[in-house]
């Protein structure tokens, strides 16, 4: 469930990673300052084919994009109605183009190898105290907390469910946080306690 | 330094190192939640996850806080959809909603400070302080980064992205509200 990243192995998985992320920067650049909109609907539409290569799931993938396309179209409509639709147009499609050429990074490239090549790039940050280590163990602990906060918050809701016909409305929220919170110092024993056992 | 030393030291930077992550867990747990509808928002879905922000920085404290914001937004860009409505990777940063996501690192930043001030001052009206900090910091400050995030995005003038995003203003007074009961419910053993 956690992950954006396409399982299939494609022909732009095969491509390093570090590229692709240096592709998308230097695309970011480039764009920015194109203000042709045939120009530009011509690159969503090339970007589109990209993902329609990767077959089903590339169809799929754009399906999935809908989310976004609706927020950029629901401004489009407030800014060709405000000012005038070529403006919105061309700022519309920029936005999906740029969109897209980001998702496809994300969709093509394991979490692990973006933070690879992310981590070199992060190494001066320790001089003001952020230790790459610590960032790889703090990503892991945000992943697995998220299923064990909705296990949680399910089994609150499941017990007021057993003794009362009413809704629990916000009544639940105060109990999950504070139990929640409470239990995060053991957490931090439980990690200190294992890096000790591994440096004895 | 003795072992003991550095079993305490280790201890208290993993303790505020879990509860990061948990506040980044929280706001990405709430952007899991199906969106409501509220009438009044004629069907603009609001999202709960600028409350697990207010949260973040009233509850953890300025630094605390914005590290939580970071490390979330460090977790959607590396390919988890959780941002609401299931978004996330690296298009995110380049869509017209950037300038709020922004905007959440220093809004739980001013949450965690205009807290921290106001509860000195006044010890007595937990509820109100957490209240101001939460509208200043939650929607004013988010509102400051976002408003010009929507303008640099698209084109679009000050003032009518501002008129755009004005919809959600309503869902926002409801989430400080929210925020600020929350914290003077919570029980937490520091």
């Amino acid at each position: 469930m956690i992950s954006l990243y396409i399982a299939k192995t494609t022909w732009l998985h095969r491509i390093p990673a570090g590229m692709k992320l240096f592709a998308l920067l230097v695309a970011s650049i480039a764009i920015l300052p194109i203000q042709n909109p045939i120009l530009i609907t011509i690159g969503c539409g090339l970007i589109a084919l990209v993902y329609l290569s990767f077959g089903r799931v590339g169809f799929e993938r754009l399906i999935g994009l809908r989310a976004i396309l609706l927020l950029v179209f629901g401004l489009g409509i407030f800014q060709g109605l405000l000012m005038n639709w070529q403006i919105a147009w061309l700022s519309v499609t920029r936005l999906l183009l740029m969109v897209m050429i980001a998702d496809l990074v994300s969709a093509t490239t394991p979490m692990q190898d973006i933070m690879r090549v992310v981590r070199p790039v992060l190494l001066p940050l320790q001089f003001v105290g952020l230790n790459p280590d610590r960032l790889s163990l703090a990503v892991a602990l945000v992943i697995r907390y998220i299923p064990l906060l909705l296990a949680q918050w399910q089994a609150q809701s499941a017990a007021w469910n057993a003794r009362s016909k009413r809704r629990p409305g916000l009544r639940l929220i105060p109990p999950f946080m504070t139990l929640t919170m409470n239990r995060t110092d053991k957490i931090a024993d439980a990690i200190t306690a294992r890096k000790q056992r591994r440096e004895h | 330094m003795n072992t003991e030393a550095t079993a305490a030291n280790d201890r208290l930077r993993y303790r505020d190192l879990v509860r990061i992550a948990l506040f980044a867990a929280l706001i990405a747990v709430m952007g899991l939640i199906p969106k409501v509808d509220l009438p009044f928002t004629a069907g603009v879905p609001i999202t709960v996850q600028t409350l697990g922000v207010m949260l973040a920085g009233l509850i953890l404290g300025p630094r605390l806080g914005a590290l939580a914001v970071l490390l979330f937004l460090f977790v959607v860009a590396l390919g988890a959809p959780v941002l609401s409505g299931g978004r996330g990777g690296l298009g995110v940063f380049f869509g017209p909603t950037i300038g709020f996501l922004v905007g959440w690192i220093f809004g739980a930043i001013a949450c965690g400070l205009i807290r921290n001030k106001l509860d000195t001052l006044f010890p007595k009206r937990p509820f109100l302080s957490a209240l101001i900090a939460a509208s200043v910091g939650g929607i004013l400050v988010i509102y400051a980064f976002g408003i010009p995030g929507i303008s640099l995005r698209t084109e679009l003038a000050l003032d009518k992205a501002a008129m755009a995003s004005a919809i959600f203003i309503p869902g926002d007074i409801l989430k400080s509200i929210l925020a600020a009961w929350l914290v003077t419910k919570i029980r937490w053993s520091r």
